[in-house]
């Protein structure tokens, strides 16, 4: 048999990844995830949907939309049929009427419980629609109830039922002033979800918004603006991108290797079977980025944001790029400086130079989409003076000639980081403080929870920022 | 419930019928004389209410919080349970009982007290809000100091969130819309009413539509779709960080109606609404909450012109001008609902947990000193109750003022240049 004949039965067997959307944030963030999951490839994204019943359907994304009213599920839902590319299942949502004020406590400790076998049947359906099933992403918004408490819940819970299977959580950081009780919502959820998801995704909303403002000139972006940036983020290291045989690599091969599947087009198709694997996001995640089970924070970095036009003038068109990424390991702000003067509500930067400090990573995955990929030149990201001496093959990188959408080039840095510290940092000195002055207590002690158990969480977050400072 | 001065016509809470020619609200209507319910049975908005949501009795409360709580309290109370019952019944989800009454009178604040404390048994998970009217300095009622405050001890005790409103504040709002009107033609005013007018000579009528504003604004979310929605109890959790300190100030940008459409220019913007909604003039309770500890609060948005990176830039400026209790420095709710009101393209309703919400507490305590001084009307209540119960309510103000004057912080915070 040939070998894409092969590919061709193989492609059959898609390893299939089921995206679990909780609260109004999830479900806003994910209707554009899987937007970008099916525009920016050229043909369909098996892991995130799988075909209908009927051929004359559309295709069917692999979710599950779980949120504690009705109208944000009803409205995305809606919002996807607009679109008329892809849909989401008839039977895959979950919603109550009685929303989950703000209150962590409410949606941990009753309204998890309390849904628990109806999320467990209707995540099991998704789950047994998949050929090989791979894992969970997660699409939340750490500052509410819902994504925030019953995301948390649900985790703990699939974490039981599933136990070989690998998490990816996506969560959104709220803006500051979204909720006043966000920094407890948070604290609460990191201090959980550290222990049952293999890597967490902190995605911040004012990152997505200055990008919005900065780099796409949205001088007043929405949230539908954001989370489009988000999505196409996230996307770029989802859909499908091989790893390349290189000698330092292939000590990792062996142990991510999953059965060789050739996607592209048959005239890709030659030249990257011959020695490729496809990278399992998934699945490497446990094995590549975030192997040390105390160290789970990962970040995305990725350029461009605008789509450039392919530049054959110049001979190195990855170089910038790759600079870039570079830079944006600098870039996150003298983060000691931010969280104070964020008290005030004021970035100072005029000490900024003084503070700039590079980002150390575990381990990071660099994707790199366009003409020319497999070529380009990663030397800057192996520089040794990123990693810790005790991280072995941190750098993975994995390419795919073709385009992401309208853009001909692409980059993307899936980093296993310390980006995590100063928001987390910050998040964990406002809600000590309110803590000490019990402030809103009684709201979370309705639902039992108790003083002590923020102790624990509080304890638990500070035991992830120490590791992560060390490095 | 029904009261003097509110027709509770608004209870928009997941109104569940659909056909506009079918609807009834959600509300059962309760008062000791049968004149103004009768009223409302018989006029342009009758086919919403039907007499079983209504208890009426005869002969009044006489002004007496003695009277409506403890002779009509048990007297009437089952049967005003089970007409509560029945309507809860018909809701799918129960979110909230929304409790509009004056605190000056004795059905509404005696009687009041008591539903109050039947729910509080009854119904323990659902949300109680309360909209009171606290007498002003005019109150044509001569005990409404003894009534108003023997009533908040009850809503101190029994309500998860109080939104009090005082006329006089109503008032000075209309009058300012009226000023605006001479130069803005097109800005619609409520026309005065032929019915009971408000000392100031001002409709209650005028005055009744800024707090069915205030209840629309308040539910929008909870109706309509937005980009960030914010359900009732979403703003009990935020706004109340401590169980008795759950008093708001509100006030609404525009308060009732912007000016029309036409008038391009003279639309506000989304700055504006900000700015305007912090200013002491805009409250619907007198006092300045600027000069005072912010605890915490909320802003939700109507309109779809703008989005969240406006809202957020805005709160950011505001922050500057707020003075925040220590351990709350970005104690912010934001709302988002894309549905503007009927008569404006955008609005802006804040609601802050301020400490000078201790001001008409004490302006309250004042006057309820000097008649208790010398046990004026006092005997009127000694027929009905024990006369411990005005030192039990004196104590719970006392307390509540001293509870919310430690979060007065003593300094703003400065910003770093």
């Amino acid at each position: 048999m040939r070998d894409c004949v092969r590919a061709r039965v193989r492609e059959r067997e898609r390893m299939g990844v089921v995206v679990l959307q909780v609260g109004q944030g999830g479900n806003q963030f994910g209707l554009s995830l899987f937007d970008a999951l099916f525009s920016l490839t050229s043909s369909l994204a098996n892991e995130f949907f799988r075909e209908p019943r009927r051929s004359a359907d559309l295709p069917r994304a692999r979710a599950v939309l779980i949120d504690s009213e009705p109208k944000v599920v009803a409205a995305v839902k809606r919002r996807s049929r607009a679109m008329g590319y892809w849909r989401y299942g008839p039977y895959s949502s979950y919603t109550e009427d009685s929303g989950s004020g703000n209150n962590w406590a409410k949606g941990f400790c009753r309204l998890g419980p309390s849904w628990q076998d109806a999320l467990s049947d209707l995540v099991r359906r998704e789950v047994e629609m998949c050929d090989i099933f791979d894992g969970f992403i997660t699409s939340q918004s750490l500052a509410g109830g819902t994504g925030a408490g019953i995301g948390s819940y649900l985790l703990e819970v699939l974490k039981d039922e599933y136990p070989s299977c690998n998490t990816l959580s996506h969560c959104i950081w709220p803006l500051e002033g979204e909720c006043t009780v966000q920094y407890y919502n948070v604290v609460l959820s990191i201090a959980h979800l550290c222990d049952v998801v293999d890597g967490l995704l902190l995605v911040k909303n004012e990152t997505l918004m200055s990008t919005c403002k900065k780099a796409l000139g949205i001088q007043r972006p929405s949230f539908d603006d954001m989370n489009t940036v988000g999505a196409r983020a996230l996307a770029s290291v989802l859909v499908p991108a091989y790893y390349q045989t290189k000698p330092k690599l292939t000590g990792l091969l062996k142990s991510s290797g999953k059965a060789t599947t050739c996607k592209v087009k048959s005239s890709d198709c030659q030249s990257q079977m011959m020695s490729s694997t496809q990278v399992r996001i998934l699945s490497d995640l446990v094995t590549g980025l975030c192997s040390h089970p105390k160290y789970r924070m990962l970040a995305l970095r990725n350029t461009p944001q605008v789509p450039t036009g392919l530049d054959n003038s110049t001979t190195h068109p990855w170089k910038s790029h790759l600079k870039q990424l570079k830079q944006m390991l600098y870039m996150e702000p003298s983060w000691a400086m931010e969280s104070t003067s964020s008290v005030h509500g004021h970035k100072c930067t005029s000490d900024y130079s003084a503070f700039r400090k590079i980002d150390r990573c575990v381990a990071n995955l660099l994707v790199l989409r366009g003409k020319g990929s497999s070529d380009a030149d990663v030397s800057l990201l192996e520089d040794k003076a990123l990693y810790p001496v005790w991280s072995k093959d941190p750098l993975m990188v994995a390419t795919n000639t073709a385009p992401l959408g309208d853009f001909h080039i692409f980059a993307s840095l899936l980093s296993n980081c310390s980006s995590a510290i100063a928001p987390a940092a910050h998040a964990l000195s406002r809600a000590r403080a309110m803590h000490a002055s019990k402030a809103y207590l009684y709201q979370y002690a309705k639902h039992g929870l108790s003083m002590d158990d923020f102790d624990t969480s509080f304890e638990a977050i500070e035991a992830v920022l120490e590791q992560y400072r060390e490095l | 419930m029904d009261t003097r001065f509110k027709p509770p016509r608004e209870l928009p809470v997941s109104d569940g019928i659909s056909k506009i020619k079918d609807l009834e609200a959600r509300a059962v209507l309760v008062d000791m004389e049968e004149g103004v319910v009768n009223q409302l049975l018989k006029g342009p908005l009758s086919n919403l209410f039907k007499s079983r949501q209504c208890i009426t009795g005869i002969s009044g409360s006489g002004n007496n919080w003695a009277h409506g709580h403890d002779v009509y309290g048990p007297q009437y109370g089952e049967a005003i349970l089970e007409k509560i019952q029945s309507e809860a019944e018909k809701c799918e989800s129960l979110q909230s009982f929304n409790i509009l009454h004056s605190l000056g009178g004795g059905t509404g604040s005696g009687l009041g007290s008591y539903i109050m404390e039947a729910l509080h048994d009854n119904y323990s998970g659902v949300l109680r809000i309360s909209v009171p009217v606290f007498p002003s300095k005019d109150d044509d009622v001569v005990t409404s100091p003894y009534n108003s405050m023997l009533a908040v001890k009850s809503l101190v005790d029994h309500a998860d969130c109080v939104l009090p409103i005082e006329n006089e504040a109503l008032c000075e709002i209309l009058d300012k819309m009226e000023v605006r009107k001479l130069r803005s033609p097109t800005l619609y005013v409520p026309k005065p009413s032929k019915g009971k007018k408000h000392p100031s000579g001002k409709g209650f009528d005028a005055m009744n539509e800024i707090v069915a504003n205030l209840l629309l604004h308040l539910t929008s979310s909870v109706r309509f779709d937005g980009s960030l929605n914010v359900d009732l109890n979403e703003l009990t959790t935020n706004l109340v960080p401590f169980p008795k300190l759950h008093f708001l100030m509100s006030s609404m940008s525009p308060a009732l109606h912007g000016p029309s459409h036409e008038n391009a220019a003279q639309l506000p913007t989304v700055n504006q609404l900000f700015t305007d909604v912090i200013l002491h003039k805009n409250q619907l309770v007198k006092g300045n909450p600027l000069a005072c500890t912010y605890l915490a609060s909320a802003f939700l948005f109507r309109g779809s012109q703008s989005n969240v990176s406006d809202l957020s830039a805005n709160i950011c400026h505001l922050r500057q001008r707020m003075k925040m209790v220590h351990w709350n420095p970005e104690g912010f709710k934001i709302g988002h609902c894309f549905r503007p009101p009927l008569h404006a393209p955008q609005a802006l309703l804040c609601l802050a947990n301020n400490t000078c919400i201790r001001n008409p507490f004490k302006r309250m305590k004042k006057r309820f000193e000097k008649l208790f001084k010398k046990r004026v009307y006092v005997h009127h209540y000694a027929e009905y109750m024990d006369l411990g119960t005005f030192a039990l309510a004196l104590d719970s103000l006392e307390d509540l003022i001293e509870h919310y004057g430690e979060h007065e912080g003593p300094l703003m915070l400065r910003q770093f240049a």
